[in-house]
């Protein structure tokens, strides 16, 4: 018993002793902390009282390169600090935030990112923070003033809940952020192998445009709030771009892509497989440029693994968001459907931003607390098709008060409800055999000659709200026709995937063994923010498409100036 | 006098046969730059068609080659520093012939980022000139259509869209420039710690922007240009409230091209402790109340800043252009109208400078020795002759009363693409006293008013005004001022000028533009009044942290 005790206090001692070296190492949560609680207690005795105030800063330091066709266009550090102050006025109940109905301004955005100073000067650091907390309370002021009168004069909400939840505050200090040396990232020898990977570009005449981007980014997030919240955060990201595009002769631009994500620069594939995918991305282009357009067609169709979790992330993703079913204009699709069947009972969805890998691919929607200092939380959204929750940040829904750490913003912009790690299971997946018999079954059934297998998408876009239809698009870039017949797959080129989200669930048939990763950016209200989906492939019994636009310009007239690539990479 | 003239005239036209000589033989040393550049446009020029559509007839492709530091600090840290290299190009592609073609007609072509090294620049410029072929093509046929419906006077038919010279070529060594981050943030840490002694700055920032660049500029016409166009700048920024809750702000730039002009260190940081002290006296003088009509002097830093946007300003020449019926009218510079015309006071002569690089001995910082489309400035070109319209600037767009370009197509360092703006411009005036406050009070009491105004400070609006009294010559800050109707025409009633000359650098769209003017300008009449556009703010309402 002693000896347990003894492990316990010797396992919190060392808890704390690395807390209070990061602490004396990082005077910022400090600096931030005293500063909004000196004003703090000075705008909660006004008239119009402050009932929180929270600073978010980010600490970024980084380096980006960018080549095309084996030369680089540029190769540049980067740094900033920048931070964001939220003062809310009002109560937990209604405060300035609440949406103004029939307004074009409708929620407000309480907050702006500004930058400062790089180093721990108090003097600076406190007049900055003192002089925007003066200027947004009094904005917040003015804001609730109109969020009051807009409320006498429009007709009741028909959510009732609260503007802002009560929530655990943490303290949570990573040890100091590491620096570009101290984690093997040398910018000559990557910037050699971007110009290498954009260079294989360089012996393909149909590419007429070709880029190879690198960037690494290490992120110190802070967050302080009235209520005690004190966190600092670390983050390193690794990104690498690869694409290239042609124009086809009628004028259809095809752009291809191949993008690899890491938190560790070691997890990033080697040399040899991201020139081997390179190729390959070159081999497809030309393939493309010569493949048949594709006509409308409504009918079944399978989408890989990685296909599927951008559609999941679209047409899916987006309508969980819980702080999106306040709004009074949006569809509000699922909100009164908990309890319901909205996917085949075989499937789950879980959002889970404490997972850093999913059998073991890096993810990119990771953290540990959100950009409103909740620890974010594994939700299971959707249990055997049976929706069961929502994302939640601390903006609350009826049925729903507490946040389940989902509240993301990039430093410029107010927080809003966002996904983070989306993971779609079946509990009873099919080979991907099965699945393209049942595509070939279905196709007979229908008495059509071909289905559609969706190989690849760069990323889509839905509307959520109510004026326009509740619809969504995905763009695809790589498709096969399947034919019946057994013929081989033809690829083809030009269609969009098209259709809305209740009729599209419900056509969702099975789901394969695999598993594919889309680690990608996420725009919304809040900003561009990291997000994962990890998703199986899909059958789905009947999908809609549509012509893809495409621009009328000519391809280039002139041949691609010829050029000898040297190989510059470092690497063997 | 008149073989004076003719003396002066074949000077400058050994110099410039000189100038070329020289530029032929540095051409010679042509870098990679030059020679990716020229080889695109010539592979254009020879095989750039569409079927039933002109061919381009003339190609030209302006290149910045730069490196940047970029620093900002406040309150003794940086706040940012930034320092990368980067190129960005712009061509102009013309289709048609000198007479008649797309200039000035549809899309302009945009500056793009392009490859740092010089083997990728080829491939850059392929796709710039093939999107600029197919928009220039198409629009010259549209702009063809647009003319055949409107009944447009001979003069302005007879016009040549593009003037046809043979342009010059240069080829200059780079600069060398002083990118120490170090020695860089060092100076802004150095500079913006001073503020941390002054409560009543709320706000202070001092920025640093460097740029060591090279403009290379080719086209069709075998012009090649390599020109260094270095850049310095520190700016200063302060932000107050006054006790009434106005809020002020002031700004002090110093730019020049060479680091051995930029102020050292404690030059500057006793400059901003002047500035700094003289900014929270005006902060706290009374507002104006009451409107004022008399004479008004100008001062210092206001004079070159009135006299560019009054007058400068007014004298860029720009063709009238072919509009279709959906864009309206207008356009141009109907300024030239007037040439041979009073414009403004007959003691008050403007001459450009632009080839000139020195004034009285001292180095002027916007000289250059050629523009981006290849034309010798000249020395000296008298703009406004005694209160009379005489030139306007211009490039190779001809304008009815303009139709040569008198080289000062200058390139934008900010958007790549060249526009027509002033090098080097004196102001000189027959009309100049020692003491200009003394005739400043004369005047008011000719007009039987209490006080008069100087003015010096000004940027858009007055910032820096002083109430002086005609019983003892006191003077008295105060805030608020506006000017009413303060226009090219209020330079006909000028009482004087110092005798004393000010030389003054700005910057537009990164260039030097060089003023030489008197330190004092005095107006017969002008009108100044309380700025109703002033919103008063509340007070702080958390003490300021100390």
């Amino acid at each position: 018993m002693i000896k347990k005790r003894l492990l316990l206090t010797m396992l919190l001692f060392a808890v704390f002793a690395t807390m209070a070296f990061s602490r004396d190492n990082d005077k910022l949560v400090d600096i931030l902390k005293n500063e909004i609680n000196r004003n703090f207690a000075v705008l909660k005795e006004q008239p119009v009282p402050a009932y929180y105030i929270a600073c978010r800063a980010q600490d970024v330091r980084g380096y980006e390169i960018l080549t095309s066709f084996g030369s680089t266009i540029y190769s540049i550090p980067f740094g900033r600090r920048m931070y964001n102050l939220d003062v809310r006025v009002g109560d937990y109940v209604m405060d300035n935030t609440k949406e103004l109905k029939d307004s074009p301004n409708g929620r407000s955005q309480s907050s702006r990112g500004l930058s400062m100073v790089q180093d721990d000067n108090e003097q600076a650091l406190r007049s900055e923070l003192w002089r925007i907390t003066d200027e947004t309370y009094k904005n917040a002021v003015k804001q609730f003033e109109n969020v009051k009168a807009n409320v006498a004069v429009k007709v009741a909400s028909e959510d009732k809940s609260n503007d802002f939840s009560q929530e655990l505050r943490e303290t949570y200090i990573e040890p100091p952020l590491k620096q570009l040396k101290d984690i093997g990232f040398n910018p000559e020898e990557w910037s050699g192998k971007m110009k290498k990977y954009s260079g294989v570009f360089s012996s393909n005449k149909n590419i007429y445009d070709s880029r190879a981007q690198m960037s690494v980014e290490l992120t110190r997030r802070y967050f302080v709030d009235t209520e005690g919240a004190e966190i600092a955060e670390n983050k390193y990201v690794f990104r690498i771009n690869i694409t290239a595009s042609t124009t086809a002769d009628d004028g259809m631009s095809l752009p291809l892509y191949k993008s690899y994500f890491a938190s560790d620069i070691k997890d990033l594939p080697s040399d040899e497989q991201i020139m081997a995918d390179v190729a390959e991305l070159s081999h497809m282009i030309s393939a493309l440029r010569k493949a048949p357009v594709a006509e409308t067609y409504t009918g079944p169709a399978l989408m890989t693994a990685e296909a599927a979790g951008v559609f999941f992330h679209e047409i899916f993703g987006h309508r969980v968001e819980g702080a999106r079913l306040k709004q009074e204009n949006d569809a509000q699709t699922f909100k009164k459907k908990i309890g319901e069947q909205v996917l085949p009972t075989d499937i789950s969805v879980i959002f889970d931003p404490a997972l850093k890998k999913y059998k073991g691919i890096p993810l990119n929607g990771s953290y540990i607390f959100d950009d409103e200092g909740v620890r974010g939380q594994k939700v299971e959204v959707v249990k055997n098709g049976i929706l069961k929750s929502f994302l939640m940040s601390r903006t609350p829904i009826d049925g729903f008060p507490k946040s389940n750490g989902h509240g993301r913003a990039v430093i410029q912009l107010s927080n809003v409800t966002r996904q983070s790690n989306m993971i779609i299971e079946s509990k009873a997946p099919k080979t991907i055999k099965q699945m393209r018999a049942m595509l070939v079954d279905q196709i007979k059934a229908e008495n059509k000659d071909y289905g559609y297998l969706f190989d690849k998408v760069s990323g889509g876009f839905t509307t959520t709200g109510r004026y326009m239809p509740n619809a969504f698009n995905v763009a695809p870039l790589i498709v096969y026709r399947i034919y019946a017949d057994g013929r081989p797959d033809e690829l083809v080129r030009g269609v969009d995937l098209i259709g809305t989200p209740l009729s599209i669930f419900s056509q969702v048939s099975a789901c394969g063994d695999d598993h594919g990763t889309f680690n990608g950016m996420c725009g919304a209200e809040s900003g561009s923010i990291p997000v994962a989906c990890v998703s199986p492939t899909l059958f789905i019994k009947t999908i809609e498409t549509q012509r893809k636009s495409k621009s009328q310009n000519q391809p280039p007239i002139l041949d691609r100036p010829t050029r000898i690539v040297k190989n510059t990479s470092e690497t063997k | 006098m008149k073989s004076e003239k003719m003396q002066t005239k074949y000077k400058y036209i050994a110099a410039a046969v000189i100038f070329q000589i020289f530029a032929v033989f540095a051409y010679a040393q042509d870098n990679e730059v030059i020679s990716s550049v020229k080889q695109e446009i010539d592979r254009s020029m020879e095989k750039l068609k569409i079927d039933k559509l002109k061919p381009p007839f003339y190609i030209g492709y302006d290149l910045i080659d730069a490196k940047f530091l970029y620093v900002t600090a406040s309150l003794g840290s940086v706040v940012n520093t930034e320092t990368y290299s980067m190129r960005r190009g712009v061509p102009t592609l013309l289709v048609g012939d000198y007479h008649r073609n797309n200039t000035g007609f549809g899309r302009n072509a945009f500056a793009q980022n392009v490859s740092l090294d010089n083997e990728g620049l080829s491939t850059s410029i392929w796709e710039a000139l093939d999107r600029a072929y197919k928009n220039s093509a198409e629009d010259y046929e549209v702009k063809l259509a647009t003319i055949a419906q409107q009944k447009l006077d001979q003069e302005e038919l007879d016009l040549d869209d593009f003037e046809k010279i043979t342009p010059t070529s240069l080829s200059l060594n780079p600069a060398k420039i002083n990118l120490d981050k170090a020695y860089w943030e060092n100076y802004a840490k150095k500079v913006s710690e001073i503020f941390r002694k002054y409560p009543e700055i709320i706000e202070s920032s001092v920025n640093i922007f460097i740029r060591d660049a090279m403009h290379y500029s080719c086209n069709s016409e075998n012009k090649r240009i390599a020109m260094p166009v270095p850049f310095y700048q520190i700016r200063l920024g302060l932000f107050t409230i006054a006790d009434d809750g106005q809020e002020l702000r002031r700004e002090l730039y110093i730019e020049h091209p060479s680091f051995e002009q930029m102020p050292k260190l404690q030059t500057f940081i006793d400059s901003c402790e002047a500035i700094t002290k003289k900014f929270i006296e005006h902060s706290k003088a009374p507002m104006i109340k009451e409107a004022y009509s008399g004479p008004v002097l100008f001062e210092g830093q206001a004079v070159p800043e009135i006299f560019q946007q009054m007058i400068v300003g007014n004298l860029l020449a720009a063709r009238k252009p072919v509009r279709g019926n959906s864009f309206g009218g207008g356009g141009g510079n109907n300024l030239e109208m007037m040439t041979g015309k009073k414009l403004i006071s007959r003691s008050l002569t403007v001459t450009s400078l632009s080839g000139s690089e020195t004034y009285k001995g001292k180095k002027l910082d916007a000289w250059y020795p050629v523009d981006a489309e290849g034309v010798i400035p000249d020395k000296e070109l008298v703009m406004i002759e005694k209160g009379v319209l005489k030139n306007m600037l211009n490039g190779r767009a001809p304008t009815n009363k303009y139709p040569h370009s008198n080289g000062h197509k200058r390139m934008s360092v900010n958007d790549v693409r060249p526009n027509v703006m002033p090098g080097n411009v004196l102001l000189s005036s027959t009309n100049s006293f020692t003491d200009l406050k003394k005739k400043l009070i004369e005047a008011a009491k000719e007009e039987d008013l209490d006080y008069a105004y100087i003015i010096r400070g000004y940027r858009g609006i007055p910032f820096e005004v002083y109430r002086v009294y005609v019983s003892d010559g006191r003077e008295e800050p105060v805030r608020g001022a506006v000017m009413q109707d303060f226009n090219l025409k209020s330079f006909k009633r000028v009482l004087g000028t110092s005798d004393r000359e000010m030389i003054y650098n700005t910057a537009s769209f990164g260039n030097f533009v060089t003023y030489i003017v008197p330190d004092g300008i005095l107006f017969e009449e002008l009108e100044i009044t309380k700025n109703n556009g002033i919103t008063l703010k509340t007070p702080f309402i958390v003490p300021q942290p100390k």
